[in-house]
C-alpha cells in the first residue's frame, strides 16, 4: 500500500498542514484588518482540497490517481462510509456537485431532488442498489442539514463553500484592478433575499411534478415515466428531474476543477456515457454555462452576488436563522449595544449587504443573509462591539485596530 | 456629540484602510495583498493542474483502422475498427500493451494488453459501466483459427471476496462455458483458442446491496443514527441555550 492510499497518513498530513497554516496566518498577518480574511481564504482553499480531493472520507484504497473510467461519480466512494443505505456521500451545505471525488460530499439540493424523484429504482435508471426507501434518504439529508446548520449555520457559506471562494477570488481580482463594487439598494437586496425561498420551493415543486408518475402514478409532464424510452435517462429528457442542477452555476466550475486536478477527463464532458450527448448535454452545453458567466459578471460587480440568491444558503438559513432553530443555533453573531457607535463600517463591509448587524440595537444580530464570514467583526474598530460566538463562547471579537 | 466626533475622526482613516469595502480607493497595502492573493490562487491552480498525472497522460497518439500492430514471431496482427488514441503502446514478450486506449464511441481502457497468434484481430469496442456494479465488455473480430490472450485491466482484487463477479465469453453471440474454447488466469487474462468470428468478453460484478437478511436496525442504521444525531444536537443546543441564559441572568443579578 502506498502512502496516498493510507487514510491515517493522508488525514494526519492534511490536518497537520492545515493547523500549521492557521498558526502561520494568525501569527504572521500583521494587518489586523486582513487577518480574519486571510485566515478565511486559507480555510476556504483547504476546504476545496478536502471536498474535491475526497479528503473527508476517501478516496483511500481507491485508484483515484489512476484514470477513473467513465466518470468519478461512478466510483461512489461514499458507499464505503455509509454503505448501500446512503452511498451518495455526506450532505454538506456547500455547492459541490455529486461529480467530484466519488461523492464524499454531495450538494443536499441535488440529493433532495434526486430522492424526491425515485427514478433510481427503475430498470433504465442507474439501477443503484439502495437498501433504503426514498423517504428514508430524504430524512437522512434533512437530518444532516439540521445538525450541520444548527452547529455552524451559514458558516458553511462564508468559510467552506467552493463557490464562495470563487466569488471571493473575483472580488480580489476586481480590487486588484482598483474597481469599486456596486451595491444593491437595501430594498432590492431584501427582495432578492426573499427570492431564494421562492427558488428553492419552485425547484422542489418542479422535482415533484417531474416525478409525479413515480410518486403518484400520474404523469403530469409527458416523457417523465421512469423506465421510459431507450436513449433517455430513466425516461427523463435532459435531467429535468434535477431542475436546480440545470441552472446551478457551480456545475461547470466543478467539472473544470475536477478536470484540472485530474479526477475527471475532459473527454467525459463530451463522450457518450449512458446516452447520446444531447441527453447528458446538461453537463456543460445546457444553461449552466451561460448562468455561470452571468453570475461571474454580476459577482465582479456585486460582492458575493450568488450567495444572496443561493437556494442552498436559504435552506441552511431555514435551519439556523428562523424559529424555532434560531433560538438554539450554536454559532451566532452578537452586538454590544453599549460599545457600538453606529459608525456603519459593519454594514459597508458586509459582502451580502446584511443590515441587521447595523440596524439592530444589540444582542443576536445573525440574520438569514449573514454568512458568518466575520468580515464585520474583523473591521469593527471598537473593542468587543461585535463578537462571533459558538455555544455561548467567544470565538472572535472586534478589536480596536485604530490604535 | 461623541459619536459624531468619533465618526468624523474615524471615517477618513477607514476610507484609507478599508479601501473598496468602504467605498473608497484601495490602499497600497491592500492592493498588494489583493495582487498577492490573486497570484497565489493562480499559482495554486497551475500547480494543481501540473501535478495532475492525467495532464501528462493527455499526450496521446492517434490511430486509424488502417494501422496494424503486428506480432511477427506469433504471426498475429492487431487492428481497430474505428479511429482512436492511446497514451502508450509497446510490444513486449509478444504482447501489445496499451495504456489509456480510447476507441471513438467507446469508453477508455486504462490498461489493455493483447496477444494474437496465427490470427488477425480487429477490436470493435469497449463498453464500461462502473457504478455499484461494474460491467466491462470488449468486442472483437477474429480471422484465422489461432489463439488470443486478452487482459482488459480488471484488477485481480475485484475477482475476490465482497463482490459477485463473473466472466462470460461469447463466440458469435453464443455463451461458451469456461474451458470450452476459453480460459481465465488469476490475473484476469482471458485466453481464447480456436474461435473465429465475433468474440465478446464480458466482466460483470455487483456489490451485494441486499440487506433483507439483516436485522431491522442494521437495515436502517443510517436513518436511525441520523435521528439520534439530530436529537443529540438539538438537546445539546437547548442545554447550551438554557445554561447561557442562566449565566447572563446571574450576571445581571
Amino acid at each position: 500500500m502506498t502512502w496516498e492510499n493510507s487514510s491515517v497518513t493522508v488525514v494526519s498530513l492534511y490536518t497537520a498542514i492545515i493547523l500549521l497554516g492557521i498558526v502561520f496566518v494568525l501569527k504572521f498577518s500583521k494587518d489586523k484588518t486582513r487577518k480574519v480574511s486571510s485566515l478565511r481564504l486559507f480555510i476556504q482553499v483547504a476546504a476545496v482540497f478536502a471536498v474535491f480531493m475526497g479528503l473527508i472520507i476517501g478516496p483511500f484504497n481507491q485508484p483515484l490517481w489512476e484514470p477513473l473510467g467513465p466518470s468519478p461519480r461512478d466510483r461512489l466512494i461514499g458507499i464505503e462510509f455509509l454503505g448501500n443505505q446512503f452511498p451518495d456521500g455526506l450532505s454538506v451545505p456547500i455547492l459541490a456537485c455529486y461529480y467530484p471525488n466519488g461523492r464524499t460530499v454531495t450538494c443536499p439540493i441535488w440529493q433532495i431532488q434526486a430522492y424526491i424523484f425515485p427514478f433510481w429504482n427503475y430498470p433504465r435508471g442507474y439501477e443503484v442498489v439502495y437498501s433504503t426507501s426514498g423517504l428514508e434518504k430524504l430524512a437522512i439529508v434533512f437530518g444532516f442539514m439540521i445538525v450541520l446548520s444548527l452547529i455552524l449555520g451559514r458558516f458553511f457559506c462564508g468559510w467552506l463553500c467552493p463557490f464562495g471562494l470563487y466569488m471571493d477570488v473575483l472580488t480580489r481580482i476586481r480590487k486588484a484592478f482598483r474597481r469599486k463594487h456596486l451595491n444593491l439598494s437595501d430594498k432590492t437586496n431584501s427582495a432578492v433575499g426573499q427570492l431564494r425561498y421562492i427558488f428553492i420551493a419552485a425547484f422542489l415543486i418542479l422535482s415533484v411534478i417531474f416525478g409525479s408518475y413515480a410518486i403518484f402514478g400520474a404523469e403530469i409532464i409527458p416523457g417523465t415515466i421512469p423506465g421510459g424510452p431507450e436513449g433517455t435517462e430513466a425516461g427523463i429528457v435532459g435531467n429535468i428531474n434535477e431542475p436546480f442542477c440545470l441552472i446551478c452555476p457551480m456545475k461547470p466550475l466543478c467539472i473544470l476543477v475536477e478536470c484540472a486536478i485530474g479526477s475527471m477527463k475532459y473527454s467525459y464532458i463530451s463522450q457518450i456515457t449512458y446516452e447520446p450527448l444531447y441527453m447528458v448535454g446538461s453537463y456543460l452545453t445546457s444553461i449552466n454555462l451561460p448562468i455561470f458567466v452571468i453570475v461571474t459578471i454580476l459577482s465582479l460587480a456585486y460582492r458575493r452576488f450568488w450567495c444572496r440568491i443561493c437556494p442552498l444558503g436559504a435552506l441552511t438559513a431555514l435551519f439556523s436563522s428562523f424559529t424555532p432553530f434560531k433560538h438554539i443555533a450554536l454559532t451566532r453573531l452578537k452586538k454590544n449595544e453599549q460599545k457600538c457607535t453606529k459608525c456603519g463600517v459593519c454594514k459597508r463591509v458586509c459582502p451580502t449587504q446584511a443590515t441587521q448587524v447595523y440596524e439592530k440595537k444589540g444582542g443576536d444580530v445573525t440574520e438569514s443573509r449573514c454568512m458568518l464570514c466575520a468580515r464585520c467583526v474583523e473591521m469593527c474598530p471598537y473593542e468587543d462591539a461585535l463578537t462571533l460566538e459558538f455555544a455561548g463562547k467567544r470565538v472572535m471579537m472586534s478589536r480596536n485596530w485604530l490604535s | 456629540m461623541v459619536k459624531s466626533q468619533v465618526r468624523k475622526e474615524l471615517l477618513p482613516y477607514l476610507r484609507l484602510n478599508i479601501g473598496n469595502d468602504a467605498g473608497g480607493a484601495l490602499s497600497e497595502a491592500n492592493c498588494n495583498l489583493a495582487f498577492k492573493s490573486a497570484a497565489a490562487v493562480v499559482v495554486l491552480g497551475l500547480v494543481l493542474f501540473q501535478v495532475s498525472p492525467r495532464v501528462f497522460a493527455q499526450t496521446s497518439t492517434a490511430f486509424t483502422p488502417a494501422d496494424r500492430f503486428t506480432i511477427p514471431s506469433r504471426n498475429g496482427i492487431i487492428g481497430f475498427a474505428t479511429n482512436g488514441t492511446y497514451a502508450n503502446a509497446r510490444l513486449e514478450n509478444d504482447t501489445w500493451y496499451f495504456a489509456d486506449l480510447q476507441l471513438n464511441s467507446s469508453q477508455p481502457l486504462r490498461m489493455f494488453d493483447i496477444l494474437a497468434e496465427n490470427s488477425n484481430v480487429t477490436i470493435f469496442a469497449h463498453l464500461s459501466f462502473d457504478y455499484l456494479r461494474r460491467l466491462s465488455v470488449l468486442a472483437y473480430f477474429v480471422e484465422g483459427q489461432g489463439m488470443q490472450t486478452v487482459n482488459i485491466g480488471i484488477e485481480p482484487r475485484e475477482n475476490e471476496g465482497g463482490l459477485n463477479a463473473e466472466w462470460s465469453v461469447l463466440f458469435n453471440d453464443v455463451f461458451m462455458g469456461e474451458g470450452d474454447g476459453w480460459s481465465i488466469a488469476r490475473d484476469g487474462t482471458i485466453t481464447v483458442t480456436g474461435a473465429v468470428g465475433n468474440i465478446t468478453i464480458i466482466y460483470y460484478s455487483i456489490e451485494d446491496g441486499n440487506s433483507a437478511d439483516l436485522p431491522f436496525f442494521e437495515q436502517h442504521s443510517i436513518v436511525f443514527l441520523t435521528g439520534v444525531a439530530v436529537a443529540v444536537t438539538i438537546t445539546a443546543a437547548v442545554l447550551v441555550k438554557v445554561k447561557n441564559k442562566r449565566q447572563s441572568e446571574q450576571g445581571e443579578g
